[in-house]
Formats: structure tokens, sequence, C-alpha cells
């Protein structure tokens, strides 16, 4: 079954989730030393995209990364497979690539 | 046989008490889908739409919106507990409801690895009839306290 369609998230999209405290982890570190990358994946019939933002405390990319921030819009108007599917990417901590890779099974490439 | 009726309600009574963590689940919970918090493990607050805000940024934050943060407890399992460091503390989840459509508008999730149970929890509840009902089905997980409103 087909997820939908997902598509990194954008700039400016990221941009917004910037320098907030949340973001960040470890002693005394700073927000903006994180850098942040993500995923919006756009279901079927549904108002908005659910959207998952990781964040990776080394700026060079070598990180796994850490999820940071999930959101599902309107949970209760999605199909209950839907709800079990986007439960597991809540779940999922095998760093952002496996992530992709696991989006990638269940949706299709938007951009 | 009023005795054996007695000793009997008095074994049900028993039994029900010795209920283990797993097989306790909220009133409306009704699929298994990932694991489960521990009961009482989390409280509910309200934020206000200015500092749900902070956590929301892709969205504007409405006062039409009913923003029910939820956080674990901590080590001490008390919501006032001495903090290491005088930050408040993240919220693991925050469910915003529309009050006007009186439905979930959203489930938001922070903190992983904590806020992975308390999002499988929200996303397999039923749909909620209204707040107080949204509240209701998360028992016996979260407890729904609050300094401001209090939420029964």
């Amino acid at each position: 079954m087909s997820l939908g369609r997902y598509r990194r998230l954008t700039a400016a999209e990221l941009e917004r989730f910037a320098g907030r405290e949340w973001v960040a982890w470890g002693s005394g570190r700073d927000p903006r030393g994180f850098r942040l990358d993500g995923v919006a994946l756009h279901l079927p019939e549904h108002a908005a995209p659910a959207m998952f933002v990781w964040s990776f405390a080394a700026m060079n990319g070598d990180d796994r990364g850490t999820p940071v921030f999930s959101h599902v819009p309107y949970p209760h108007k999605l199909p209950e497979a839907t709800r079990r599917a986007l439960t597991e990417l809540q779940a999922f901590s095998g760093g952002f690539d496996g992530f992709l890779r696991h989006v990638a099974a269940r949706a299709s490439r938007l951009d | 046989m009023a005795w054996a009726d007695e000793a009997g309600r008095e074994a049900v009574a028993i039994i029900c008490l010795m209920q283990p963590t797993w097989a306790v689940r909220p009133r409306r919970y009704h699929r298994s889908s990932g694991r489960l918090p521990e009961p009482h493990g989390a409280y509910a607050e309200l934020l206000t739409a200015a500092e749900a805000q902070e956590y929301l940024p892709l969205e504007g934050a409405s006062d039409d919106h009913v923003y029910v943060a939820v956080y674990g407890y901590g080590w001490d399992r008390g919501p006032h507990s001495p903090a290491r460091r005088p930050r408040r503390r993240r919220p693991v989840a925050i469910v915003t409801w529309d009050a006007g459509a009186q439905a979930v508008r959203s489930v938001t999730g922070f903190v992983h690895p904590f806020c992975v149970e308390y999002q499988a929890l929200l996303m397999a509840i039923d749909r909620p009839q209204d707040l107080d009902d949204l509240l209701d089905s998360l028992h016996p997980f979260v407890d729904p306290r609050d300094e401001r409103v209090f939420l029964t």
C-alpha cells in the first residue's frame, strides 16, 4: 500500500525550526549549531501533509540524526492502516538515511 | 452461602487490583500498535496559543484551538521535580484540539524517544467527542493535571 507522495522539506520550511531550543541536545550546545532536514508526506485526500524533522549535531553531515519533530494533522480522518504506518515513522530511530529509505519504500517521490 | 458470595467478590476485586500494567488499556484504545507508556508516566497541561507557537512553527497558533501538552514526569515521577537546570521542561507531545470542529487538529511529537509511546497512544485512540473525552481517553497513562485549568 502506498502512503502517498513525499518530498524533502525546503530550506524555507526548515528555517522556521532553526535555532529553537528543542531542536538541540547536549549540555550548553547552541541550537544554531544543529543542521536540520526533514520530509513532508502528502497523504491522499488529506488536508495537510504529515511532517518529520530531524536534527544533526554535526554540521558536516556525518551524524545519523535524531528525530525532533513529527506532526500529523487530523489523525482521526486517516484510515487505520495509514495511522499505523505513520506511527511506525514516528517511532523510527535508525538514522535519517534509513528513515528516507523507509519512507521511499512506502510512498512515491513528489519532487 | 453468603460468606462464599462475599469471598467471591473479594477475589474478583483482588484480581482486578492485581492487573498488570500491560493489561491496562485506555477506555477507547482499540488496537495494539507500538508499545504503550507506563500508566501515570506523564501529565497533561494546557498551553496558551503563544506558548504553543514555539513548538508549532509551521502553523499559526490560534486562540480558537486548545493545546494540550503532554509532559513526562521524569525520574522522580513528580510534575514539580527539581530540574537539573532551571529551565522549562519540554513537552514530549502536543495535541491540538480544534474546539470549533470538535476534533483533534494535530498530534505533534518532540522528544525522541520519549514521545514515541505517547504518539502511538494518541494515534491509536478513537476520535474523541470533546476535550474531556480526549483526556479521558488517555487514562491511565496521562494524568489530567494542570495548574491553570484542572482538566476533568
